[in-house]
């Protein structure tokens, strides 16, 4: 496709394949972490369904509770107030300050209510740092399990997110060399050679597979690699470089809303009817709002709302919190639209996918499936290639152990979850044993099993079944059967089972599933013998 | 019509031409030994099918509909692989050897 | 190849493979990463702020991915070793003398 002399191709080739083997079985784990991550509010719906409005848009009545809870906080927490749904439809509002935490960070400390969207009832106080109160929460608990490791791989912050911030880049990089050293890209992108030898098939599962996800793994890579570096690498560096290293100064700039200070106090104007004159201007009700200064003259109100219909970057309207007159819509950064704002506003769109509800979300599970489909067989192929050497037959066995294995332990985390709900531990403290048991378990498998074929089809088979109990462990944790579900308007609930069913089904096959004849025949015996077949 | 359909309509179109490009790909069809080519593996006639691939997103993007755009780029590239997947595994089931 | 070796003998690189390298991963690690972040510094001194004000702070960090990928690759890709530290060196030590610059006018 691009003409590049022999030993240009052959580098990039090199740093393709050398890229991919050294960080792709921790890019296979984001990857796999980020596919799920895209359903992460229907899962939580599931794993906690509470009622049966359990959409993102803001109930009626949130006047009225931030109202009631202001006078149960100490006033200090009133610098921020946040509103939002959480799991289940549960109406959660967050007082908080920014101060420095423990490890040196600007971080929010503040008391965080959890409230039943229709009757108001509190159903948790928690109070802390934002961290912390989040780990704390139960309904979340899967959901953010799940994003914690796509995140940051549970590594602490910032080293986690500049592990993943590295990780985009190596996704990047492999995608940028893939595409100039495959010579024949648009001749060979529907050429899969399934029935030759398993070097060929293999070469061509992967290159099949990377032509098609190209041009997403580019963005999701990029995009990917902004959000883990924005905060960790690239704010410090301009805060430095423009206000002498203060961040504060520097987030000020590109979120604040300067208003002329007024520190006498004053009640806030009503919320609802702001929220409903957002809803007006956009056609769209809202899902998020910030209050600044609550209960000052010099309130301001921020309110926002899921992306409108073929809009790519979103907006904010404010409001003058005292009086509720509207002050202006604001871009993603800054007073003014620009050029910035909306590169950084189109970060979300892309890499989330959830800016068309079910159908760009469907579209985004498919091309992280291919993403991680193109990481895995990349690592098949590259130690395939070496299997006559030791140390990469050791390399091909750790392969199908994270290949097969992950999966399988991401399975068994929420059966933790549901199973001790009473425990004192966190759910994420519970998946994290329950998902180090299973790793644990699946490695004595590994290093057992002689045959790597054999060891997928275990793998793969023990995966179906974890998936495929995740509906009765669901049930037996307490939560709804489907009629108990249907009948309450939950029905999000066994859409979700049956979905767990179908894939832990399609994944039974897929390890039972037999190579045809033609392809075993035309193995080495003794190739067959070490390495299975994918 | 809504963001939804169109974005139904777009990857409709695009996956017609995905799957006649796929069945008569010359170089797929020489891997499985195909005894000759077809009348639509020519290249001008692949041209016309890779335009109809690619027109329902233009159209989109023209309009401004970027949402239905977006899912209409992600469908086509899972899809393009889906549809390569499963005609070599139904082609591969075909010619093995019963056992 | 003649007046790879040619230029090579010029600025003095050495000669021998495992050296050559070392360079090659010197440059294409820790030097390409200081580039790039002084890059984001340079460009968040120097690129226009534009009508909001906030274009010269936000381009370079959007772009410090890309930026960090394309100099790794060209550090890898270029046969010329010799050039492509030039070049390399060339991006740090312009940045570093825009953020030196601004330091010290500054202060």
């Amino acid at each position: 496709m691009i003409w590049l002399s022999r030993d240009t191709t052959k580098t990039l080739l090199a740093v393709h394949g050398w890229s991919g083997i050294l960080l792709g079985l921790l890019l296979y784990a984001v990857i796999c972490t980020g596919v799920a991550a895209v359903f992460a509010t229907e899962i939580n719906n599931w794993a906690s369904p509470l009622t049966r409005d359990a959409t993102i848009s803001l109930p009626a009545g949130v006047d009225r509770a931030v109202r009631d809870l202001a006078g149960q906080v100490d006033p200090q927490y009133h610098e921020e107030v946040a509103t939002w749904r959480g799991a289940g439809g549960r109406l959660i509002v967050f007082f908080h300050r920014h101060m420095q935490d423990p490890e040196g960070r600007l971080n929010e400390y503040g008391v965080q209510f959890e409230l039943h969207p229709e009757t108001h009832e509190v159903l948790a106080r928690r109070e802390g740092w934002y961290d912390d109160i989040a780990a704390q929460s139960r309904p979340e608990g899967v959901a953010a399990f799940l994003v914690d490791l796509h995140v940051r791989l549970h590594i602490p912050e910032p080293w986690g997110l500049l592990v993943t911030g590295i990780l985009g880049m190596a996704m990047m990089i492999a995608a940028l060399t893939g595409l100039f050293a495959h010579r024949h890209l648009l001749k060979e992108m529907f050429t899969l050679r399934l029935a030759r030898e398993a070097l060929l098939r293999r070469r061509d599962l992967h290159v099949v597979a990377g032509t098609w996800n190209l041009p997403f793994a580019f963005i999701l890579a990029f995009t990917g690699s902004f959000f883990s570096f924005a905060t960790t690498l690239g704010l410090p560096l301009v805060a430095k470089a423009t206000f002498g290293g203060n961040e504060e100064a520097l987030i000020e700039t590109l979120y604040g809303a300067p208003r002329e200070e007024k520190a006498e106090p004053a009640p806030l104007a009503d919320l609802d009817a702001m929220i409903a004159d957002a809803a007006a201007r956009s056609g769209i009700t809202s899902h998020f709002i910030g209050i600044e200064r609550y209960g000052r003259a010099d309130a301001t109100v921020w309110v926002y709302q899921p992306l409108p219909e073929n809009e790519l970057v979103y907006t904010s309207h404010l409001y003058d919190g005292t009086t509720g007159e509207y002050l202006t819509e604001r871009p993603p950064l800054g007073q003014h639209p620009s050029l910035g704002a909306s590169l950084v506003g189109l970060m979300y769109p892309l890499h989330f996918g959830n800016f068309a509800g079910i159908a760009s979300k469907a579209a985004w599970v498919g091309l992280g499936f291919a993403g991680a489909y193109v990481t895995l067989t990349g690592l098949l192929l590259w130690t395939q290639r070496r299997i006559d050497q030791r140390a990469w037959q050791r390399m091909a066995r750790l392969v199908h152990y994270v290949g097969y294995g992950l999966p399988l332990a991401l399975a068994c985390a929420p059966h933790a979850h549901f199973l001790f709900q009473d425990s004192t531990l966190s759910s994420g403290t519970l998946q994290g044993f329950a998902f180090i048991g299973a790793a644990a378990v699946a490695a004595i498998v590994s290093l057992a099993c002689d045959e790597l074929r054999r060891l997928r089809r275990i793998l793969l088979t023990a995966t179906a079944v974890a998936v495929l109990a995740l509906p009765f462990t669901r049930f037996a944790g307490g939560g709804p059967g489907w009629f108990e579900a249907w009948s309450s308007g939950l029905p999000g609930v066994a859409g979700v089972d049956i979905t767990l069913l179908l894939v832990g089904a399609s994944t039974l096959w897929l390890a039972r599933r037999r190579v045809t004849a033609t392809h075993a025949a035309s193995l080495r015996p003794s190739l067959e013998a070490r390495t299975g077949s994918a | 019509m809504s963001p939804g359909t169109q974005a139904i309509v777009a990857i409709a179109f695009s996956l017609a031409g995905l799957v006649l490009l796929a069945l008569h790909d010359p170089k797929r069809l020489r891997s499985i030994g195909a005894q000759r080519t077809s009348p639509l593996s020519s290249s001008s006639v692949r041209r016309a099918l890779a335009v109809l691939v690619v027109a329902p997103g233009l159209v989109l993007a023209v309009l401004g509909a970027w949402h239905p755009f977006l899912i209409w780029l992600g469908a086509v590239c899972v899809l393009g692989w889906l549809v390569s997947l499963v005609l070599a595994t139904l082609t591969t089931a075909e010619r093995s050897p019963r056992s | 190849m003649a007046a790879d070796e040619a230029n090579a003998d010029i600025l003095e690189l050495p000669s021998s493979g495992r050296a050559r390298r070392w360079l090659r991963v010197l440059l294409a690690g820790p030097v390409v990463l200081a580039a790039a972040c002084f890059a984001v510094v340079g460009g968040a001194l120097s690129l226009p702020a534009g009508s909001a004000g906030v274009n010269n702070l936000v381009l370079p960090v959007v772009l410090f991915p890309l930026l960090w990928a394309v100099l790794f690759l060209y550090a890898c890709l270029d046969r010329r070793l010799a050039r492509a530290w030039l070049v390399v060196g060339a991006l740090l030590g312009i940045n570093v003398l825009i953020f030196a610059w601004h330091w010290t006018g500054a202060s």
